[in-house]
């Protein structure tokens, strides 16, 4: 075991593992159970890992135990798992104040679509935060998950159909915006 | 229409992220200049990566690299209590199979001037028993978990014993990794 690789690892991944933990599961002793886990789990596969993949398998992993814990949630909930069709209309009327992100100040937009995306199935909400908040490529994200660009591209797709109520555009980006990012 | 819009709002998320080829690029393009939905949908996706891409990063708490390092030394203390237990067991096994080896075989491993007195129905019997011993033996080790065999023997191992063991890479999960 290389300590000084491993405290480096630590080091230059904790932050980016508790936010995507924090963004995932809205819970900040969750989120510092999660990225222990992952760390401890990092340290006793570490042989295994190829040299150079660590970031990835740690996403990989921190994504595979926020979707655990958001599952088991859900069944302590006695939700049985099954995806709630008018969820998104019935949700906690927080009329934006402040969320278990409060020390983060985010703004009103961010905590309604944070609070609209805990609708979403455990996996896609974490993709949404890999692509979106982490600015993962699609192609990275599909390596780490060994899924396809084109399966994650409907599934993100699918994910801004169902939040399509909380997404109103301030203004139309025009093709303007568009031709700049290609 | 309907299912090139679908097409189109498919490949918005990379479209707007800059991940799509020139040629996919055009016809999207031109798609969206004639089609208002799909304006709509792509204001949408802008909105959603604005939206989480301003979140702020957030700091993980000043004790949690302790709190780390904590459970990784009491996952190691853990790992080397059971260690120890199951050493005792498998160093047990072994020395037993190396008695009984030693008291099976004829002449007892020690002086060939001796004159031969087993007969062929005791050396049958002796490697029946030698043959059970190490099945024994092997039943210990194959319970035995892959790292405190390697931490037990090392490289010792011979290398069918090791190719039996089927040391797999981990597979990363949340549950079982």
């Amino acid at each position: 075991m290389d300590h000084a690789l491993f405290t480096k690892l630590l080091e230059g991944n904790r932050d980016r593992v508790y936010s995507h933990a924090l963004y995932c599961l809205r819970d900040p002793e969750d989120a510092q159970d999660v990225t222990q886990d992952a760390f401890v789990k990092l340290w006793r596969n570490f042989e295994d890992i190829a040299p150079g993949k660590e970031a990835g398998w740690l996403m990989r992993v921190v994504h595979n135990l926020c979707i655990d814990l958001i599952r088991k949630r859900k069944a302590q909930r006695n939700n049985f798992g099954f995806p709630d069709p008018d969820a998104l209309e019935r949700l906690p009327d927080r009329g934006g104040q402040p969320g278990p992100e409060d020390a983060l100040h985010l703004d009103q937009q961010q905590r309604f679509l944070l609070d609209a995306m805990d609708t979403l199935a455990p996996e896609t909400r974490s993709v949404m935060v890999m692509h979106y908040f982490q600015e993962m490529k699609l192609q990275e994200i599909a390596e780490v998950l060994g899924k396809t660009v084109s399966a994650l591209k409907v599934q993100i797709h699918r994910a801004r159909k169902s939040l399509r109520l909380v997404l109103t555009a301030p203004c139309e980006p025009g093709l303007d915006v568009k031709r700049e990012t290609g | 229409m309907i299912n090139r819009c679908r097409e189109i709002e498919i490949e918005l998320a990379a479209y707007a992220a800059g991940e799509i080829e020139p040629a996919e690029r055009d016809q999207v393009h031109s798609h969206l200049d004639g089609c208002a939905a799909c304006r709509a949908e792509l204001a949408r996706e802008m909105t959603l990566r604005e939206t989480l891409g301003g979140l702020p990063a957030a700091s993980a708490p000043a004790n949690l690299d302790n709190q780390i390092r904590a459970a990784i030394h009491t996952a190691r203390t853990d790992s080397r209590s059971w260690l120890s237990r199951h050493r005792l067991a498998a160093a047990v096994t072994v020395a037993a199979a190396s008695l009984a080896l030693v008291l099976i075989m004829p002449n007892g491993g020690r002086d060939s001037s001796v004159q031969q007195t087993w007969t062929d129905m005791e050396i049958a019997t002796a490697r029946e028993e030698v043959i059970f011993t190490l099945g024994l033996t092997a039943r210990v080790l194959d319970r035995t978990q892959k790292n405190a065999i390697i931490e037990v023997f090392g490289n010792q191992l011979p290398n069918s014993v090791n190719e039996s063991l089927k040391l797999d890479k981990p597979e990363p999960s949340g549950g079982n990794g």
